[in-house]
């Protein structure tokens, strides 16, 4: 009697992607704001793929997701997952099968090994995946190899020196676009001009990464050298890495495209006068970036509502992951070191503990230093209305006494350390924190922002879980802390004003004369203790005002 | 405008509340309060327009301000301007009362904490000011609903006292959970004046530990809102609560007041956000909120309303031949009574079925035919509920001149137990059997029973009229009946009118499934949003199969269930919850697919007094003669209930609570009851069994039975969870204090050195320190400090829970908050009777994990940050900690890098112990030494256990949970209810992990190459990041694999690393046959009729397992005695395919 052996479960097999689908396979992506997926796509285009941002996810993704997904997820995989479901059944109404929905697209998203359940949701997007019918539905990973790497035969995604450095142009000019849309937005003085400057600038920038021509060393070269370096290949691939690198970092075509763009923005007339309480909006990392119904659509709440929202970069994020990791080597500089008791007077047993540890630590660095050169030239580029990238060390001093800076998941630190950075430096007038329900690490940053709060009291923060109901009470909550905002606001502005020892009509009529004043590329310094930008304006016009007297007062006394 | 008027109208929730003053005089000349029933646009319009007739409110001459979670929508209408209520109740606060430091405002929905806090350098006061989060949970919502279920009038609620009046546990989290505390105690006796009493000390509790954020209501204390100003007990509740929490943390009060000088509630309570309104409007100009009159309102009311609505969907229906088919095919016959002729003798078995919020009774023929039936809403006493139906049913068949027998009597629901011993029933069964006993007495080849009741919900699986698994709510009980009886009534429509209500709605509005708290709050934003009150059970009827197959049975394809599918219990009479069943079961069929059957039980209110009776009818037809004391004699039973400081349990250090129901039995009874005792009887309910017995002979009697099931099933969990905290006496490997030495940090090190055996080092009994206690204590002890002064908190318990966490500022799963009760216990119990020298509590980032080729093994970021949380909560508003001269340590660890892990510790013990790098190495490898000790010593405990189950072929439980999870105050005591039933009990963390085992469960699987090693899990699990998460589905692995092992899955409520691996974890386990059920969603409240409920229905599941199993293994045996044989008769040595296959059949591992 032969019994059949029993089949225990075992996980699917995953299909890969492979180098010679590229040409009929559609990458899908989503999760940023869509002036970053634009660009996004931009760049895989520039780079021979087909790829296409999935729509904004809505409510309606969102119990989608919950419907296939495992119970008791946060809300971001459940946006996500939900809105690929949504776009695949959609193809399918179009008239593809399931197998030609299978074989033309793949699912490209960011992975981690993080301790925060993030690091799993590759998984739990295939379950859901399967249980909606799209059983094989390929996933593939950003930060894993296996999940981009074919398992056979030449990848399908290659991550090269141009699509690298081409996703990190395309996230800082993201992150600028984004900045300057809700910079400029509450001062507009006609509405919707930013928006469509805001298009124009995306559209410009997005033909600039797609359209670029591709450096290649052979075309570049004179004659004579092609034809000897064609011969020797890693010679070939070494200078056309580096020449890559060069165009990316100081090629002509982005810097007059920047111009371009420049110029653009600065049509859009601005009202500087307008008093609106400054609110940092921060957060877990898709919550305070989704421009939508995954946020209780907060932003254009806030906007609507009076304020000024500042919005966070994930250039932030990539320098936050990349000061973790040298905080971390910092960290474990004893331990690593191959002579952990070495004396000081013994240089040579010195040399070779900081030779292991730099080993580590200057790549990182570099990393830094170049993203953070790149996310300045583009600030710089479109008029330096975006405000720099935040100081990571410094974060990380801030947040050290209530939450650890070494310790891990989700935004660790940078809530706390954002927190306090922004309301200690008066760059806002209030904090946000936008948290998905049941965040594990989130919820545990807000625990110690209780702590925060108390020990700087002047900060307003308010903390507000998002999910895909209640969108009515978290709008009261907003309201409710908005208002002490604005009352701080119109307190620092009249204060402004009162220190200028001048009218607010005598400003607006010296504001009205000059419309340089009212360019969005206009610099107004800050001022130590002043976050509002009337405040700031009014304490820099009548500096000009004043300036300007006393020179019309020494111009007269001269002609006399 | 110069306005001669300003009006402040408060749109809440629940009511509208408006003021008008008189600008000149500022004096108020008109008010009014009024409940809005949902109806807050067309109550809003009558206010107005009495305004205008009464007050002389007139466009021109009037400013209106607007406040109230229902007002934004609403005032831009009328031209009034909106006022955050916050801020209006501040605002009102500040003028009224300027003295007042703290303010508590209890509305419908909303709960709202402001604190003024003086500044330091002197300045304006600073408001901190908190509203409740999406959850309605310690609202007057929650009172609302449990006056309604126990039917309290408004003039008894207002009266209702706190102080005097004993109080009951109720969970104050939210609505669900008090009204299933307040269920089970009403079952118990417990007096309505009690459980308000209760539930208001559960409200204020739920708002200090959680609404507060921590911070402390300084004197004096405003209570607003509609309960602290109409309710007395609700006032006095505060006084209590504040007054203790001032006391603990030493607040003083001006002299010469009383804390109930200090917490009081103005006359006017209920209008402070109103008047707010008004003192916001007199800071505006004179253009802001002119009145436009009513003419825009009224126009929204009719019409307008439409344009505002989002996220909504069609109606039930989408015209009326659909509604008309539907009704044709769905509406049961109207049930008729049999008919009797004179002098007909009626032989039945009657079933009982005392559920949550009604009681059932049937009687059934002798050939299972329904004779009569008989339904009451519970008025909260199951045994005058039960009196009134018998009397009913028997009225029904002597009105027709027929003599009643009753052969036989089963019990079920929720007092199953109580009916079952007060009218000597012959059987107790367990809701979930009865049910599928009445399914398939009428039902050929069912596949799925959804039985929905008032506080359940089941779903039962069966194949070829076998259980094949089944799915109950946990403690949640998610949109089930009574909710949706509750919302029709708060709308003032009666429950047999829902349907045909809802069925009207041509929209209706998306809910999202899950939490019954969270579809409280989207009735609220709904109605905020304008939808109408059809259309919002249109849409809670819709939400209610989501409930039922994604939240509950979390199967999203329904289809995988079967075709056939029986829709019972009470709350199927509801046409709109069938027709929105039926449409979401059919939407889950595809096209080509076969088509679903889908029916509605014909007695689906009765369905689990049918087959309560059946069991009855089964048993009588073995030849059991019933015990049942005969109709007439329950008719005379009188009892007398009893629960006070007198029937408290003193059996045990837990003093529980007794019920004792005193009956006087009739000493007439008929002859066949002489199983019962004539005279009184008592029955006493307990929440365990020691709480039964009544003298201490009984109680021997009861102690021994216990120990005998205990010791015949060993609970390694509970081993673990003693064993973790015990020494492990390492060798003390420190230094020899140096001589005094010349250098001053060399004096200080002797000076710590010395101090090491006095050092007092206190640990919290919590999180990850229930696998890794040993290394740590072993660590200390090895340095020298004693064993006796590594001081462990308490174990968890909901005393501790309720006395220690208000300093909380979140609400993370409960094992996390659970710390913060834990270091008040060590701060305030254990280090006032023993001085502390340090609290110690490592963050966890790191776990070490035997498993191999896994991503990573970290620790849960929740748990891994607690240690901060708890910090934060002792150090906002004072340092705790330095106030006590304790020193917190908390260093960031990581247990699989020992290199670092030593580094780690030596950062954080050097300048407490003095510890050299050298004796620090030698430190940790005590303490690794310590913990592998122990690991191995429960291991091993548990595989001899395993061997015995083995070799008695019986079944036991691995608890796939975390090491927290031993904790018997997270795991609610389960793990022992198991036991008590004759299940061993292991754990993810406690399984055997010797060669022979993981070789005889895994080998094959290796030597095939599907995994590279026995604990290897990469065949199942990707993404295996998280320690715990990767050793649950590990142990899963294993259970699946062993024939003597189900798995029991335990997860916390919002426990984030074990929401992705539900799936994978069902599925490891489901696929080899091996049973597997869970407890999902532990939080804090312990919810004691749901875990009965599903562990008895466990255990009727694991007994027809075990029978299942015997028969296979019998069947097995008989063919390889058949094999033998036909072996022996075809030649002398077997061949090698029979070799084979004997072998296999040999085999444990595959029997299964």
């Amino acid at each position: 009697m032969n019994l059949p052996p029993f089949q225990h479960f075992r996980r699917p097999t995953e299909r890969p992607f492979t180098a010679e689908e590229r040409d009929r396979v559609t990458i899908l992506f989503g999760g940023f704001t869509w002036k970053h997926e634009k660009l996004i796509q931009a760049v895989f285009q520039g780079c021979g793929y087909h790829c296409q941002p999935l729509p904004n996810p809505t409510l309606s993704s969102y119990h989608l997701g919950r419907s296939f997904g495992n119970p008791g997820q946060c809300n971001p995989t459940y946006f996500t997952v939900g809105n690929l479901i949504q776009y695949l059944r959609e193809l399918e109404a179009r008239g593809l099968s399931r197998q030609q929905i299978l074989d033309s697209y793949v699912f490209f998203t960011a992975g981690s090994c993080g301790p925060c359940r993030f690091g799993m949701y590759e998984s739990e997007y295939r379950m859901a995946l399967e249980n909606a019918g799209f059983g094989g539905f390929r996933v593939l990973l950003f930060s894993q190899n296996d999940g981009i790497k074919a398992q056979s035969g030449e990848p399908g995604l290659k991550f090269g020196v141009d699509l690298g450095m081409g996703s990190m142009n395309a996230l800082n000019l993201g992150d600028i676009t984004n900045v300057i849309a809700y910079n400029l937005r509450p001062y507009e003085v006609v509405p919707g001009e930013t928006d469509l400057a805001i298009a124009w600038v995306v559209d410009e920038l997005s033909g600039l990464l797609r359209d670029r021509p591709v450096f290649e060393i052979l075309e570049r070269s004179p004659h004579w050298f092609a034809t000897r370096l064609a011969g020797h290949k890693k010679w070939k691939d070494i200078l056309n890495m580096l020449g890559k690198v060069r165009e990316h970092l100081y090629g002509k075509p982005y810097a007059e495209s920047l111009r371009r763009c420049r110029a653009r923005l600065g049509e859009v007339e601005v009202d500087r006068l307008r008093v609106k309480p400054i609110v940092k909006v921060m957060g877990e990392f898709w919550a305070q970036l989704t421009e939508g119904d995954g946020n209780f659509n907060m932003f254009s709440f806030l906007e609507q509502e009076g304020a000024q929202v500042s919005v966070d970069s994930i250039g932030n994020w990539v320098m936050y992951l990349l000061h973790q990791a040298k905080a971390n080597a910092e960290g474990r500089k004893k331990v690593d070191a191959p002579y952990p008791d070495a004396a000081w007077w013994d240089f040579k047993k010195q040399l070779k503990n900081e030779l292991r540890f730099q080993k580590k630590w200057t790549p990182l660095t570099l990393g830094e230093r170049i993203w953070a050169r790149q996310y300045q030239r583009a600030a710089e580029g479109l008029g330096k209305i975006a405000a720099p990238l935040l100081p990571q060390r410094e974060l990380a001093r801030l947040a050290h006494p209530f939450y650890h800076s070494l310790a891990r998941g989700g935004e660790g630190h940078l809530e706390v350390g954002k927190n306090v950075y922004y309301s200690v430096n008066n760059l806002c007038h209030m904090v946000l924190a936008l948290k998905p329900f049941a965040c594990m690490p989130s919820s545990q940053s807000d625990g110690v922002q209780s702590a925060v709060v108390n020990h700087f009291p002047e900060i307003i923060f308010l903390p507000i879980e998002t999910a895909g109901e209640g969108e009515i009470n978290a709008h009261s909550r907003v309201q409710m802390a908005l208002t002490e905002a604005k009352s701080k606001a119109w307190a620092e502005f009249d204060r402004s004003v009162t220190v200028s020892r001048l009218k607010a009509e005598d400003i607006r009529d010296y504001v009205a004369d000059h419309p340089e004043l009212r360019s969005p590329l206009y610099r107004v310094p800050r001022h130590p203790g002043v976050a509002g930008v009337a405040a700031n304006f009014v304490l820099h016009v009548a500096r000009k005002m004043k300036n300007a007297q006393r020179k019309f007062t020494l111009q007269t006394a001269v002609q006399r | 405008m110069s306005s001669s008027l300003l009006a402040g109208i408060d749109v809440g929730s629940t009511t509208v509340k408006a003021v008008v003053v008189g600008t000149a005089e500022n004096r108020t000349v008109w008010r009014d309060y009024q409940r809005h029933d949902s109806r807050q646009a067309e109550v809003l319009l009558d206010f107005l327009r009495r305004m205008e007739q009464q007050a002389a409110v007139c466009p021109g001459e009037t400013r209106m301000f607007v406040t109230g979670s229902g007002g934004n929508a609403l005032a831009s209408l009328i031209g009034a301007k909106f006022v955050q209520e916050v801020n209006a109740v501040s605002l009102a606060v500040e003028r009224l009362h300027p003295e007042v430091n703290s303010v508590v405002e209890l509305g419908g929905q909303d709960a709202k904490i402001i604190i003024f806090k003086e500044e330091m350098n002197g300045g304006p006061k600073k408001k901190i000011c908190t509203m409740n989060d999406k959850c309605a949970g310690g609202t007057g919502a929650v009172i609302d609903k449990i006056v309604s279920k126990l039917g309290i009038s408004a003039e008894q609620l207002r009266n209702q006292a706190y102080q005097g009046v004993r109080l009951h546990q109720v969970a104050g989290k939210c609505g669900v959970f008090a009204e299933t505390d307040i269920n089970s105690l009403q079952k118990q006796g417990v007096p309505s004046d009690e459980l308000m009493a209760s539930l208001f000390d559960a409200v204020v509790l739920q708002n200090l530990s959680v609404l507060t954020r921590g911070n402390t209501l300084r004197p004096e204390v405003l209570l607003l809102g509609g309960p602290n100003a109409l309710i007395r007990g609700m006032r006095e509740a505060w006084i209590r609560n504040i007054s203790l929490l001032w006391k603990e943390r030493q607040i003083e009060l001006p002299a010469g007041n009383r804390p109930e000088d200090m917490i009081w509630a103005p006359a006017d309570a209920v209008y402070y956000a109103a008047l707010g309104a008004v003192e916001f409007g007199k800071r505006e100009d004179a253009e802001t909120g002119c009145y436009l009159g009513t003419e825009n309102l009224a126009d929204y009311v009719e019409k307008g309303r439409e344009s505002k609505l989002r996220n909504s969907q069609p109606g039930l229906v989408e015209s009326l031949e659909e509604l008309l088919e539907f009704r044709r095919r769905y509406t049961n016959p109207r049930f008729r009574p049999a008919i009797f002729r004179r002098g007909d003798h009626v032989r039945s078995f009657l079933g009982l079925d005392a559920g949550s919020t009604s009681t059932k009774a049937v009687l059934l023929s002798e050939s299972g035919e329904v004779l009569g039936k008989a339904y009451q809403l519970s008025c909260g006493d199951p045994i005058q509920d039960t009196k009134d139906l018998l009397e009913q049913l028997r009225q029904e068949i002597e009105s027709q001149q027929a003599h009643l027998e009753i052969l036989g009597v089963g019990t079920t629901g929720y007092a199953k137990d109580v009916l079952h011993d007060v009218l000597c029933a012959d059987a107790a069964i367990v809701e979930t059997v009865a049910h599928t006993q009445s399914a398939l007495h009428y039902f050929k080849d069912p596949h799925c029973v959804v039985d929905v009741g008032g506080q359940d919900i089941k779903i039962i699986m069966l194949h070829n009229r076998q259980v094949r698994d089944f799915r109950l709510n946990t403690q949640c009980s998610a949109g089930n009946g009574y909710f949706l009886q509750a919302t029709a009534q708060a709308f003032g429509v009666a429950t047999e009118d829902y349907a045909d209500l809802a069925f009207t709605a041509q929209d209706m509005p998306v809910f999202g499934y899950g939490c019954a708290v969270f579809l409280q709050s989207d009735i609220v934003n709904f109605q905020r949003s304008g939808w109408r009150r059809e259309e919002i059970l249109a849409g809670l009827a819709a939400v209610l199969p989501k409930n039922i197959f994604l939240y509950v049975a979390n199967v999203p394809n329904v289809a995988s269930l079967g075709t056939r599918f029986i829709l019972q219990g009470g709350t199927q009479n509801n046409l709109a919850v069938v027709k929105a069943e039926v449409d979401f079961i059919r939407g889950s069929f595809g096209k080509g697919q076969q088509q679903p059957e889908i029916i509605v039980h014909p007695h689906c209110g009765e369905a689990g007094a049918i087959g309560a009776a059946i069991e009855a009818r089964r048993l009588h037809e073995r030849g059991r003669r019933s015990t049942f004391i005969g109709l007439e004699a329950a008719q005379q039973i009188h009892y007398q209930s009893t629960r006070n400081e007198e029937t408290r349990c003193h059996f045990c250090t837990n003093n529980c609570m007794r019920t004792f129901l005193d009956i006087a039995n009739p000493v007439e009874a008929s002859s066949h009851l002489q199983a019962c005792e004539s005279g009184k009887r008592r029955v006493i309910i307990a929440s365990c069994e020691k709480g039964s017995a009544q003298d201490v002979n009984s109680l021997r009697e009861i102690r021994l039975g216990m120990e005998s099931i205990r010791s015949r099933n060993p609970n390694v969990v509970e081993l673990a969870a003693r064993s973790v905290w015990k020494s492990r006496a390492p060798e003390v490997i420190s230094d020899e204090i140096p001589s005094q030495g010349w250098k001053k940090a060399v004096n200080r090190r002797i000076a710590l050195m010395k101090n090491r055996p006095k050092l007092r080092v206190g640990i919290p009994r919590i999180l990850a320190m229930y696998s890794y206690a040993p290394l740590f204590s072993a660590y200390l002890e090895s340095l020298g400090v004693l064993p006796e002064n590594i001081v462990y908190s308490d174990f968890t318990t909901n005393e501790m829970y309720r006395s220690g966490s208000s300093r909380g500022a979140i609400d993370p799963c409960f094992p996390s908050k659970i710390a913060i009760a834990h270091f008040h216990n060590l701060i305030f119990t254990k280090h006032v009777r023993k001085r502390l020298d340090c609290i110690f509590l490592p963050m966890f980032d790191v776990l070490c994990s035997p498993l191999v080729r896994t991503r990573a093994c970290n620790a849960c970021p929740t748990a891994a940050i607690t240690p901060e949380t708890v910090e934060a909560a002792y150090t906002k508003e004072t340092n705790i900690f330095a106030e006590n001269n304790i020193e917190y340590l908390h260093p960031l660890v990581n247990l699989s890098d020992r290199r670092l892990f030593a580094q780690q510790m030596f950062d954080s013990w050097s300048p407490i112990l003095g510890v050299s790098r050298q004796e620090n190495e030698r430190a940790i490898e005590a303490g690794y030494k310590a913990w592998q000790g122990y690991e191995r010593d429960i291991r091993q405990q548990a595989r001899v256990v395993l061997d015995m189950l083995e070799r008695e072929n019986r079944l036991g439980i691995v608890m796939l949970g975390r090491a927290y999870h031993h904790d018997p105050g997270l795991n609610h005591g389960i793990l022992e209810e198991f036991q008590k039933l004759g299940y061993p009990v292991f754990s993810q963390n406690t399984l055997p992990l010797d060669e022979d085992l993981l070789d005889r469960l895994f080998g094959d699987e290796v030597r095939a190459g599907f995994i590279s090693h026995a604990l290897d899990i990469s065949d199942v699990w990707k993404t295996a990041t998280a320690a715990s998460s990767n050793m649950k589905v590990w142990a899963a692995k294993f259970t699946a694999r062993h024939p003597n092992l189900v798995a029991v899955e335990f997860s916390s409520f919002k426990c984030g690393h074990d929401a992705p691996v539900y799936s994978v974890v069902e599925r490891i386990i489901e696929q080899s046959g091996t049973p597997y059920f869970c407890f999902k969603d532990l939080d804090e409240n312990k919810p004691t009729a749901s875990i009965k409920l599903r562990v008895e229905t466990i255990d009727y599941f694991l007994r027809s397992y075990r029978e299942e199993m015997a028969s296979e293994i019998q069947s097995i045996h008989e063919s390889r005695e058949h094999a033998i044989t036909m072996a022996i008769h075809a030649t002398t040595s077997p061949s090698a395919t029979t070799s084979a296959t004997l072998n296999t059949i040999d085999s444990p591992g595959t029997t299964a």
